[in-house]
């Protein structure tokens, strides 16, 4: 035992024990000094998770303030199985959910474990009814995904387009206004534990997503409604193959109600394009206000100027140009109002093709009227290669060249507007998430006729009403003044025009001496009666009384105003517990506001510093889905006031509607449709200060 | 002098005894704070428990120092064999979490293979320091072999691997001391190795070649050279047979150890995750109570296995390197103790505390570090459990008498 007293013996230990000392502070300086940052990183990243915080989109306003679309969600089911046991338990659920066979879902779906799969984005309230009542825990996962609703149900479809899955627009207002809509998505970090499955999340939002602004549309989703309706009754009687509508107001271009309606087709939820922009038909007669226009602004003919209208039949060289009736000798004003395709050749030839052409692409013909829908068609109106005289008549009376239904609305608000060629348009403007306007259409007039030459086509087209060949729609309590249009429809596989099928369309504007609405009504193939004046005209004329009534420039008993009444029926429709209307929050405290809304569990977020809440987004009433965020507004005192919107004539509802998205609040009397209001619109409302309105049955 | 009357003499060595009382304070703070945010019931209150364990430890510190060193020379055998008693009867009654290591005393778990260690490390000292036979002579080391292939086997059983290495290390840390050449501790060591090179043939043949060159050069004897090749061929080709012997948990274990990244959701995870909570610490740590690895629990066994990644995390590389150190200095003063005490019996003891902490500490770090396999052996003074404070403070004690008396016989 006196072996561990040789120094060799002890050295080893020492250096084999000092070695093991110095690779430990080795290996502690390589990891914690050199790679620390490294290492920290990573620790970070596997515990705090990014996640996108997607923005509420941004919603959809008629002209009157009504929201035509709901951000809701529909509910996604997918399959992310653990392991094989997971598999086939989740095979086994499936098939009771979607009640499919055992053998199509493995073939449809071939899950596998620890492999995300999509399985149905959208359950129907049944299949989730199934999911929600089956045990959980075999892989199986249902996601609420944000999408659009439409309380107005098909009204007005077309025009707002739809979205896709992933609440992106695809056509329509809701894809050309996408990037206003969609907002900034926020980011959120979650904080998540190393214990397995039980993650524990915990929520530290760093950036706020930002709404989608919203969009405020010049279509009035009433006159939508009665355009839809009427053009399709006119349809159906007249056994037609479909239809087109536009109307637009002629003092700015704004488009009031634009439809198609396909005979054959059920309606379309997801509609690609609006056909009233989007297809284009060879006008006919209706076309014949240009030929007029161009000859009254040569100053070469005048409205008395007499032609001889050659018995029905003009002898072209080789073609004949033909008039539904033989007639003597007629003014250019008759010619006009009786549709004689004789008479307005003759002045075309007499005013030169070219002058024709030239006022057609002033009206806005041949090209895109950039009204903001997408699909827009150009039209074609070109120069002919030799402007012979049948052709010169023939492209007179509408006949060698192709229109939008807008662009020939376009071109009659000429007229209407006092010869100012508006811009049509469909988005009025965008409303950010303050309630400020950020965007606002502004319309530039261009003047391209004479007065004279507005005062003579104005009698004109009141004459067609009255004495020519729209006398159907003479009887109407509004005056209409416009044109009627009759059109073979052409060949396009052998060339020439077919003799049985027919475009009839009335394009004009109501009331006649100061119009305020103008439009166009085309019908597709009606039969057997083909004319313009007995198909299109009647549709138009309904239209227009249905119009003057909702705008109560007449007193005719409404029959629309229920529109509001789906907002019920969607709320009955979607599973009720999805859906929560919004409460009135206006007048109320933060706090109150706070416990009022986790009362019915809807988040929210505040904006400004205030204390009391001055206005909601959604307002109040509102169908809000469950889980949905919404805004309340509490700005610094002093800054309270609002400007007072114009109430004139809107039902309870409406004013009611749209003072709540102005935060106003308000004292009601009577019933029926506002007569008079206080303050007047534009002035400013004081905080706190309850205007009057007065509602009376007409 | 009565009992305790070593704390009055200037040899006490409180240098020593204040370096064990810091890593045991430590290590209560750290199970305090790798709990602190801990859902699991009980958890938090772990480190009180350890408190309280500390007491204990310092009372059966205190009792072992009062004693004379013939005491634990005169008992060494006796113990002994009332430690395989209760080894055997551990096996039949004690049971936790899968692992029959443990025995319920009341509330107190205890686990014996820890005193196991004591018993064996006293009962080589004595065979040691009063066997005349010289270090190489085949009796003496087998003698000494089945003092403690006894007990292994046992412990083995429970199973607990890391235990009995540190037996096995004991052992030839021993031999090693009391004076046994290098050359044949390393051809006593060499079946292992054969065992492991024979993983691969190639690796196998080489390293069979240069034992032979050893062989030649050394002429540790015919009889010693014949066995140590025969063991070594056996081993080489055992190595398949005894690879489906071990448990799964034990193979994968060395699998991973190979490559942690083989299997990073599972059985890797513990040493990936352990080198990330190091690593992210860095210089100077994240805070007291603010390591996220161990805040969220991503840290495996932290109180206990892992205590030394929470350290590294929290405290950073100053903390790790304070901790090293200190375990350095008991070390070095142990080793001190062991060369200069006269009594064979309490020099081979010290050399024994000294192999034991060691061995347990660069298993345990080595494996936070990713230096060594999984083991599941406990960081001396520092990891939970009370049955192991105890034990490293009996083993201070044993430092301690064997400095204070050093000329006693």
């Amino acid at each position: 035992m006196k072996a561990h007293y040789s120094k060799v013996r002890v050295g080893l230990v020492i250096v084999s024990f000092g070695a093991v000392f110095i690779l430990f502070a080795a290996r502690l300086v390589a990891v914690q000094v050199i790679s620390g940052p490294e290492y920290r990183a990573k620790a970070q990243r596997q515990y705090l998770q990014s996640i996108e915080l997607p923005a509420v989109r941004g919603e959809i306003y008629d002209t009157r303030g009504r929201k035509i679309v709901i951000n809701g969600c529909f509910k996604s089911l997918f399959a992310y199985p653990l392991n094989q046991k997971d598999v086939s338990a989740s095979y086994a659920q499936l098939g009771r959910i979607l009640k499919m066979s055992k053998r199509a879902l493995a073939k449809k779906f071939n899950l596998k474990p620890k492999k995300f799969r999509w399985i149905k984005r959208g359950l129907t309230p049944k299949e989730f009814a199934r999911f929600d009542s089956a045990k959980k825990g075999c892989g199986l996962f249902v996601q609420e995904e944000p999408t659009r609703c439409y309380p107005f149900a098909n009204v007005g479809r077309a025009v707002l387009g739809f979205v896709d899955l992933d609440n992106q627009g695809k056509s329509g207002v809701e894809m050309v206004m996408n990037e206003y809509l969609t907002g900034i998505s926020g980011r959120s970090v979650i904080q998540r534990n190393g214990m397995g499955k039980e993650f524990r999340i915990q929520e530290i939002p760093i950036k706020k997503s930002l709404p989608g602004k919203s969009v405020v549309l010049t279509v009035d989703w009433d006159k939508q409604q009665i355009v839809e309706e009427e053009l399709a009754k006119a349809v159906e009687k007249h056994n037609a193959k479909g239809g087109m509508a536009v109307f637009v107001d002629p003092h700015s271009g704004a488009i009031l109600a634009a439809a198609d309606y396909s005979a054959s087709d059920k309606p379309n939820t997801k509609p690609m394009k609006l056909e009233a922009v989007s297809s284009t038909f060879e006008p006919g007669s209706i076309f014949k206000l240009v030929t007029a226009a161009a000859a009254l602004e040569s100053g070469l003919i005048q409205p008395s100027d007499s032609f001889y209208a050659e018995q029905g039949r003009w002898r072209l060289g080789r073609n004949t140009l033909r008039d539904d009736h033989k007639y003597d000798s007629l003014s250019f004003r008759t010619g006009y109002e009786l549709s004689s395709n004789i008479v307005m050749g003759k002045i075309a030839n007499k005013v030169g093709g070219d002058k024709i052409l030239a006022m057609a692409k002033k009206m806005g013909f041949g090209r895109k009227t950039r009204c903001g829908l997408n699909g827009e068609s150009n039209g074609f109106v070109a120069r002919p290669p030799r402007w012979s005289k049948f052709v010169t008549s023939t492209f007179a009376i509408g006949h060698g060249l192709s229109v939008t239904p807008l662009q020939m609305a376009q071109a009659f608000a000429t007229v209407a507007s006092g010869g100012y060629l508006y811009q049509p348009f469909i988005v009025k403007g965008c409303i950010n998430n303050y309630g400020q306007v950020v965007e606002q259409h502004e319309s530039r007039p261009v003047k391209v006729l004479d007065d004279s030459t507005v005062a003579v086509l104005k009698s004109f087209m009141r004459g067609v009403v009255t004495r020519g060949t729209g006398d159907l729609l003479v009887d109407a309590p509004i005056a209409i003044a416009g044109k009627t249009g009759t059109a073979e429809k052409p060949n396009l596989e052998s060339g020439g025009y077919y003799k049985n099928k027919f475009i009839a369309s009335f394009a004009g504007y109501f009331p006649a001496d100061s119009p305020l609405v103008v439009g166009i009504v085309i019908i597709d193939e009606p039969e057997p009666i083909h004319y313009g004046g007995h198909t299109s005209g009647p549709a138009f004329k309904n239209i227009a009384i249905k119009f003057a009534a909702l705008d109560n420039y007449i007193n005719v008993p409404p029959e629309v105003g229920s529109t509001l009444d789906n907002l019920d029926e969607y709320a009955d429709a979607v599973s009720c517990k999805d859906v929560i209307r919004m409460p009135d929050l206006i007048g109320s405290s933060r706090t109150k506001a706070k416990k009022k809304l986790s009362e019915v569990g809807l988040g929210f977020v505040f904006e400004g510093t205030g204390h009391e809440i001055i206005s909601t987004r959604p307002c109040a009433g509102s169908l809000v889905a469950s889980g949905e965020g919404v805004v309340c507004y509490a700005p610094i005192a002093g800054a309270l006031e609002k400007i007072m919107p114009d109430v004139g004539g809107l039902t309870i509802r409406e004013t009611i509607a749209l003072l709540y998205s102005y935060g106003i609040k308000a004292d009601f009397k009577g019933k029926g449709r506002v007569v008079r209001q206080s303050p007047k619109a534009g002035e400013l409302v004081e905080k706190n200060e309850k205007v009057k309105i007065v509602f009376k049955r007409s | 002098m009565g009992p305790l009357g070593i704390l009055r003499t200037s040899e006490f060595d409180w240098k020593l005894v204040l370096a064990a009382l810091l890593l045991s304070l430590f290590g209560i703070f750290l199970i305090f704070s790798a709990q602190y945010h801990s859902a699991e019931p009980g958890a938090q209150a772990f480190y009180t428990k350890q408190l309280i364990w500390l007491a204990v430890a310092l009372i059966a510190f205190a009792l072992t120092i009062s004693m004379p060193p013939r005491f634990y020379d005169f008992s060494a055998y006796l113990f002994y064999f009332l430690i395989l008693i209760v080894l055997i009867a551990v096996l039949f009654v004690g049971s936790k979490m899968g692992a029959s290591r443990w025995f319920s005393v009341g509330p107190v778990n205890f686990q014996p293979s820890e005193f196991g260690k004591l018993a064996v490390l006293l009962a080589l000292a004595r065979y040691f320091a009063y066997t005349k036979l010289p270090p190489e002579s085949t009796k003496r080391l087998a003698f000494s072999l089945i003092l403690v292939i006894v007990p292994v086997l046992m412990i083995l059983k429970q199973p607990d691997l890391g235990t009995s290495l540190v037996y096995i290390v004991l052992l030839l840390s021993l031999w090693f001391f009391s004076g046994l050449s290098p050359v044949y501790l390393l051809l006593i060591v060499s079946p292992i190795v054969s065992l492991i090179a024979a993983f691969h043939w190639l690796a196998w043949v080489i390293y069979f070649v240069l034992l032979l060159l050893v062989l030649f050069f050394f002429r540790p004897g015919l009889l010693f050279s014949v066995v140590t090749t025969a063991v070594n061929l056996i081993f080489g080709m055992m190595t398949p047979l005894l690879w489906n012997r071990l448990a799964d948990y034990q193979k994968m274990r060395i699998l991973i150890f190979l490559d942690p990244g083989r299997d990073p959701q599972r059985a890797g995870y513990q040493i990936i995750q352990s080198i990330i909570s190091i690593g992210s610490g860095g210089v100077f740590g994240k805070g007291v109570l603010n390591g996220s690895q161990t805040r969220l629990e991503y840290l495996p066994v932290r109180h206990t296995d892992f205590v030394f990644s929470v350290l590294g995390e929290e405290l950073g590389f100053i903390g790790g390197i304070i901790m090293i150190s200190l375990f350095g200095f008991i070390l070095f003063r142990g080793m001190k103790i062991a060369i200069k005490c006269r009594s064979n019996f309490m020099a081979t003891v010290a050399w024994g505390v000294v192999t034991i902490i060691f061995f347990q500490m660069m298993v345990n770090i080595g494996m936070t570090l990713g230096l060594m396999p999984v083991t599941g052996l406990p960081l001396p003074f520092v990891s939970y459990g009370g049955t192991s404070l105890v034990f490293f403070w009996v083993l201070i004690g044993f430092l301690v008498i064997a400095d204070s008396r050093w000329q006693e016989y």
